[in-house]
């Protein structure tokens, strides 16, 4: 329940106080949100399992989004930016896919 | 994922299907494995197997993860709407210049007319009614005049889209503009057409309106065809003055064998239909400020 009112306390946070993005980070945003969803989505499924670990869910959502972005940006160096981002979210979308999957079977037994 | 090194000690010398096992492992265990390691630690070490969820540095992680989804929605949906913004400008610019140019030569034209009939009066004072028939006949044949008489109407359109080039728009594939492959009517078919009328006999010729003069270019500018550096909409309707074989000889000239093939080939829709009084816009025309007549 914490975890999810600090969510949403971020949200509301980010909405309202509107920061400015530089632009050369603008291109690993989308990315970057991607894999920290994965994340979550991650965290979520552990802790219906019973497994969940704050350290690993720390750590495993700082790396998603380190790795992503760095995956992005070196695709950018060598001209295929568009290219690893767009793997990047398939590999990530399907992992959201089958955690979401395992946490609905978990809800709803279904 | 050092979860796939101890499988892979085990697993059988060669997949089969060695390329896939990405995509596989991907799908069977998505959750990321060290959870489950770090819960085999903890149960082996007597802890409890799973951790709370009130520690403060996840709180924090949640709370940063909150406003950096916040923050990318919104600084990746302001830039799209500047765009658009932009784009609008832009496009109303455009119509504003163009109703710009459009009324300047209406007042062109109006004060060519005016021109006209007062060096009409103006010669007919000083008996000079010869001289302003040859001003007229010279306007009529260079275009500076508006004129009207029997001609042919021919209205050519792009194919209609599900047929040939269904889907496709051919001008985005490069090198296709001088052919009219796909169905869509480009600046050398009308050209072509043009040079056909001309060859059936033609006086003077309009397209959508825009009377050719020796002056003129039919060319294209990414998807339009411009006729006097005026974008023209299709279907493109080509008016010809001429005598009242120009329909037959147009249709033996090269333009009109042309044209044939390409509405047998292509499915450019094309109607050919003869006029009894045709009337032609005047030509907006600079008049020649370097060229001086040799004679």
């Amino acid at each position: 329940m914490i975890p999810a009112l600090g969510l949403i306390g971020g949200l509301l946070l980010g909405l309202f106080l509107h920061p400015d993005v530089p632009l050369w980070l603008q291109p690993y945003l989308p990315v970057a949100v991607i894999a920290a969803l994965d994340a979550v989505f991650g965290a979520v499924r552990s802790m219906l399992d019973g497994i969940f670990s704050d350290k690993v869910f720390v750590v495993s959502f700082l790396s998603n989004v380190v790795v992503a972005a760095l995956i992005v940006f070196m695709g950018d160096q060598l001209g295929v930016g568009s290219q690893l981002s767009t793997a990047v979210v398939v590999v990530l979308g399907l992992r959201i896919f089958s955690n979401v999957a395992a946490i609905r079977r978990h809800l709803f037994h279904a | 994922m050092s979860g796939a090194t101890d499988q892979q000690a085990t697993r059988p010398p060669r997949d089969p299907a060695a390329s896939m096992s990405l995509i596989t492992e991907l799908m069977k265990n998505p959750v990321d494995p060290a959870y489950r390691q770090e819960a085999d630690r903890r149960k082996a070490a007597g802890d409890i197997v799973s951790t709370g969820r009130r520690s403060p540095i996840l709180i924090a992680v949640v709370i940063l993860l909150g406003f950096a989804l916040a923050t990318a929605v919104s600084a990746l949906r302001v830039p799209r709407t500047q765009l658009d913004r932009q784009r609008t400008t832009l496009i109303s610019r455009i119509h504003q210049e163009q109703g710009d140019i459009a009324a300047s030569s209406r007042r062109i034209t109006g004060l060519r007319g005016e021109i006209g009939t007062l060096q009409n009066k103006a010669l007919a004072r000083n008996n000079g009614a010869s001289t302003a028939a040859q001003l007229n006949a010279l306007g009529a044949s260079t275009g500076l005049v508006a004129v009207h008489g029997p001609g042919v109407v021919l209205s050519v359109d792009n194919a209609p889209t599900g047929s040939a080039g269904a889907g496709v728009d051919p001008r985005h594939q490069q090198g296709t503009d001088t052919t009219s492959a796909e169905g869509q009517v480009t600046s050398s078919d009308l050209q072509l057409v043009v040079d056909g009328m001309w060859q059936g006999g033609a006086e003077a010729i309009a397209i959508n309106g825009q009377r050719l003069t020796a002056q003129s270019a039919i060319r294209s500018a990414g998807e339009a065809i411009l006729v006097n550096f005026q974008p023209l909409q299709p279907p493109y309707v080509v008016s010809a003055i001429g005598p009242p074989s120009l329909r037959s000889a147009f249709g033996d000239s090269e333009g009109g064998i042309y044209l044939h093939g390409l509405a047998s080939g292509y499915g450019i829709r094309t109607n050919l239909s003869s006029d009894g009084s045709l009337k032609l816009p005047a030509a907006v025309v600079a008049d020649p400020r370097y060229a001086k007549a040799t004679r």
